[in-house]
């Protein structure tokens, strides 16, 4: 289309497809859960409600600082491998007798530690984000793989325990954690200088630039903020499971990808949000897996729903961007 | 009028909410150029993507060499022998001339996969000849400044078959010669038959070219006839309605101190060793021809491209400090010359445009919140301001036209209060109206004590606010010109170098 259509575009834009684009994962979203709350018994009931709670739960924190590295049109591919590492190294420790409370804290710190090394190849040495952050996830993969010798392993109950406990007689505390940082990071986002110079970095990083937004510096601590999300998201992962598994975080970067274009946010950067988007992208990913479980649907057709969701989620990126 | 050779009749067009053609009648002769000239907004853009099979028409018709034809796709409209030259020349970087001369219909070698690489060289040779180029069709676009890829556009057209042209603002982004050559094209496509219809802010241009002319307001054609036959007041007049330009403010020129020192800058190719002031009340003007190191320079200065050599100094309460590039950028106002590109969110609200330079402004002191009630009220009254022609400031900035465009990339600055502004090309594509309000502004901002550094390819431009040039030629600070030197003919020779012979 014409650079200008002159003043017909102040007031076009305002038909059907937009609607339906703005709000037709929401209207996806409701239709979705009704089904399954129709269809079977179980779907709506407190118990289910907590297993999909807590199957989320790492999206949940992974998507905090995904999503801030989406919105500027940048990729961090490595979130899984980052999770299985910084997990891994916390667990390790614990073997060898390190307090609980430090060994959590390492583990932090080598998801922010990875989480620089990303941010420096991206920001300082100016390498593509997604093949770089590829990179990065494939070799902490071997390393994870490496130092947990490839082998489950297990560790002290009691951060279970602690992480399990039900706030509100409900609410698992991995689960809080996890709404709290989408909470916090939606505000952040929504509210603050920081939040609107990420967006405006993904809308165009050279008028950024030319307002004298430090662009570097900004990526680099979305980076560093990727990486300890991963971390975190790594523990309670381990929480969930019971263990660390060297299966821990395989193709997790695709689904939190998917559930955060699924909530709205561009791939292209500068548009989205971590609530209601992120959040919302992630529950409709976990609700039509176990919705379809709860159905009787064969485990192998979950592959095939998930691919076809990314295939609907691009779609409607695409529509949005046209 | 009967035997012009393209003709639209009774055009409509008609999108929600305002009809942007209303009854329009075009008509363009063989062998001549027509100029179709209207500000933005005013349904040239509509009318052109008529033409080109971009958008259809709700009624009328177009007719051409005698016969109505239908164009409903870009496809129609290039068998009709319509082509379109763009404003930014689109062509493939990494591919030859001749590629990209044949992008859309590549030859092969008879009964092979090949491509006829000799073939559509030699035919890309032919049209450049016709087009009294020298590109080599070998050469591969990257290697060819921006001014003679149109010609390459050109060329593809006529390879095409064309024999309607259709040039959008083509001098925009030319230098002086490449425009002088560009028009000797357009005078050989003429002498060919063909059927130019020419788009252009710049009335000088349209004067120089056509020999026709049709203005378009507010989606009706508001006059249109011989050239000839019409002063520079009369078009005017056409374009913008009754009202009158406004005066540019008289400029008190009260020069006080030295806001901006920049000493000894040089960039890894251009420019080389320049240093300048720019004084608080005071619009320094630079000047010199595409490729003259203006644009270099500030991109130097603001570290934007690598520096060679060479310091910056801000007056910071009162005193002159050395300041990094970050430092300068976040205390400057940057008009840049691409809107598109590096001066406006296009996906974003203008009160979120017209905030983005200065959210401290807005922002809580400890945790850096924003009130987003106190970003809207200022956008509100920089629309009143800068008079932005726009329903509410909620609307995306892509929604406007190019003249409120930039008075929202004016606004975002504006709202910064920076003592610094640099200009470059402020009004380029702007139209004539925005164009006024956009010069006095800069006036204004002058007088109140601002320190302007304008760089305009515009010698008018640069004529009317400036109160001191600085003439620029390969890369070099050739000459400095006061006010009362400052001449069209002196700034010309000067900057083509004739003093030094």
């Amino acid at each position: 289309m014409g650079r200008d259509l002159g003043t017909a575009a102040l007031t076009g834009g305002k038909g059907f497809g937009k609607t339906l684009s703005n709000y037709g994962f929401y209207i996806v979203f409701v239709v979705v859960v009704v089904i399954f709350g129709c269809a079977t018994p179980t779907f709506l009931t407190a118990f289910n409600i907590q297993q999909l709670l807590l199957s989320s739960c790492v999206s949940f924190i992974i998507c905090t600082g995904l999503t801030f590295i989406i919105l500027t049109g940048s990729l961090d591919m490595s979130v899984g491998s980052n999770a299985f590492v910084s997990a891994a190294t916390a667990v390790i420790l614990m073997k060898a007798g390190v307090p609980i409370p430090a060994a959590l804290i390492v583990c932090i710190l080598v998801g922010a530690g990875i989480g620089a090394v990303n941010g420096l190849m991206v920001s300082k040495l100016k390498m593509n984000s997604m093949l770089t952050t590829l990179g990065m996830m494939i070799g902490l993969r071997g390393v994870a793989l490496l130092i947990s010798k490839g082998r489950q392993v297990f560790f002290d109950s009691s951060i279970k325990e602690a992480g399990m406990f039900q706030v509100f007689g409900f609410l698992p505390v991995i689960v809080l954690i996890g709404i709290v940082m989408l909470i916090v990071g939606q505000v952040v986002l929504s509210k603050t200088r920081f939040g609107r110079n990420v967006i405006a970095i993904g809308c165009s990083q050279q008028a950024a630039e030319k307002m004298g937004i430090k662009v570097g510096k900004t990526m680099m601590t979305l980076f560093v903020f990727s990486g300890i999300c991963s971390a975190i998201g790594g523990i309670a992962a381990m929480i969930n499971v019971g263990a660390v598994q060297p299966y821990m975080g395989v193709g997790l970067e695709f689904t939190t990808v998917t559930a955060i274009v699924l909530g709205g946010t561009s791939l292209f950067g500068g548009k989205g949000s971590l609530i209601p988007g992120t959040i919302l992208g992630i529950l409709m990913l976990v609700i039509i897996e176990n919705g379809l479980g709860l159905l009787g649907a064969s485990p192998f057709i979950y592959p095939f729903v998930r691919g076809l969701i990314i295939f609907i989620a691009m779609f409607a990126d695409s529509i949005k961007n046209r | 009028m009967e035997n012009a050779s393209l003709q639209l009749r009774n055009i409509v067009k008609q999108f929600p909410g305002v009809r942007a053609l209303d009854d329009v009648t075009v008509c363009a002769n063989a062998g001549q150029s027509m100029g179709l000239i209207g500000i933005n907004g005013a349904g040239k853009s509509t009318l052109m993507n008529i033409i080109a099979g971009v958008l259809k028409q709700d009624s009328g018709e177009i007719i051409l060499d005698g016969k109505k034809v239908e164009i409903n796709n870009p496809r129609d409209a290039e068998a009709a022998g319509i082509a379109f030259i763009h404003q930014e020349p689109v062509v493939f970087e990494t591919m030859t001339v001749a590629e990209n001369m044949f992008i859309s219909h590549l030859v092969s070698k008879e009964k092979s996969p090949f491509l006829d690489y000799a073939y559509m060289e030699t035919e890309a040779r032919k049209y450049l000849d016709i087009l009294g180029s020298t590109i080599s069709p070998k050469a591969k676009i990257s290697s060819i400044p921006i001014g003679d890829r149109q010609i390459i556009e050109i060329a593809r057209a006529l390879a095409a078959g064309a024999k309607y042209l259709l040039f959008d603002e083509p001098t925009s982004s030319l230098t002086f010669k490449e425009k002088e050559k560009l028009f000797e094209v357009i005078g050989s496509l003429k002498k060919r038959g063909d059927t130019i219809i020419f788009i252009s802010h710049f009335l000088d241009e349209v004067a120089e070219i056509c020999e026709t002319v049709t203005v378009l307001r507010d989606g009706r054609v508001s006059g249109s006839g011989n050239m000839a036959d019409f002063s520079r007041e009369d078009i005017i007049k056409f374009i913008i309605g009754e009202s009158k330009e406004k005066e540019i403010p008289k400029r008190t020129a009260q020069v006080g101190n030295v806001v901006v020192k920049a000493e000894h800058i040089s960039g890894e190719k251009l420019p080389h060793d320049v240093s300048f002031e720019v004084h608080s009340g005071e619009v320094l003007g630079i000047w010199g021809l595409m490729g003259s190191g203006r644009s270099e320079t500030i991109r130097a200065m603001f570290g934007l491209d690598a520096r060679a050599g060479g310091r910056v100094s801000l007056n910071t309460d009162g005193e002159l400090k050395q300041v990094s590039s970050t430092k300068l950028l976040e205390k400057s106002g940057y008009v840049t010359e691409n809107r598109h590109k590096d001066g406006l969110f296009l996906t974003q609200p203008l009160w979120k445009n017209n905030s983005a330079a200065s959210l401290r402004q807005f922002a809580s002191k400890a945790l850096k919140v924003l009130n987003p009630k106190k970003e809207m009220a200022a956008a509100d009254e920089m629309k009143e301001r800068l008079n932005i022609k726009a329903p509410d400031m909620k609307i995306l900035a892509s929604q406007l036209s190019g003249g409120n465009q930039q008075k929202v990339v004016f606004s975002k600055w504006l709202q910064r209060r920076p003592d610094f502004f640099v200009l470059d090309e402020p009004t380029r594509g702007v139209d004539v109206g925005s164009k006024n309000e956009i010069h006095v502004k800069v006036a204004e901002l002058a007088n109140d004590g601002a320190a302007v550094l304008l760089i305009s390819s515009e010698i008018e431009e640069i004529l009317t606010l400036s109160d001191r040039v600085l003439v620029m030629n390969k890369g070099r600070i050739v000459a400095e010109v006061g006010k009362e030197n400052m001449e069209r003919q002196n700034l010309m020779a000067l900057c083509v170098g004739e003093e030094e012979q």
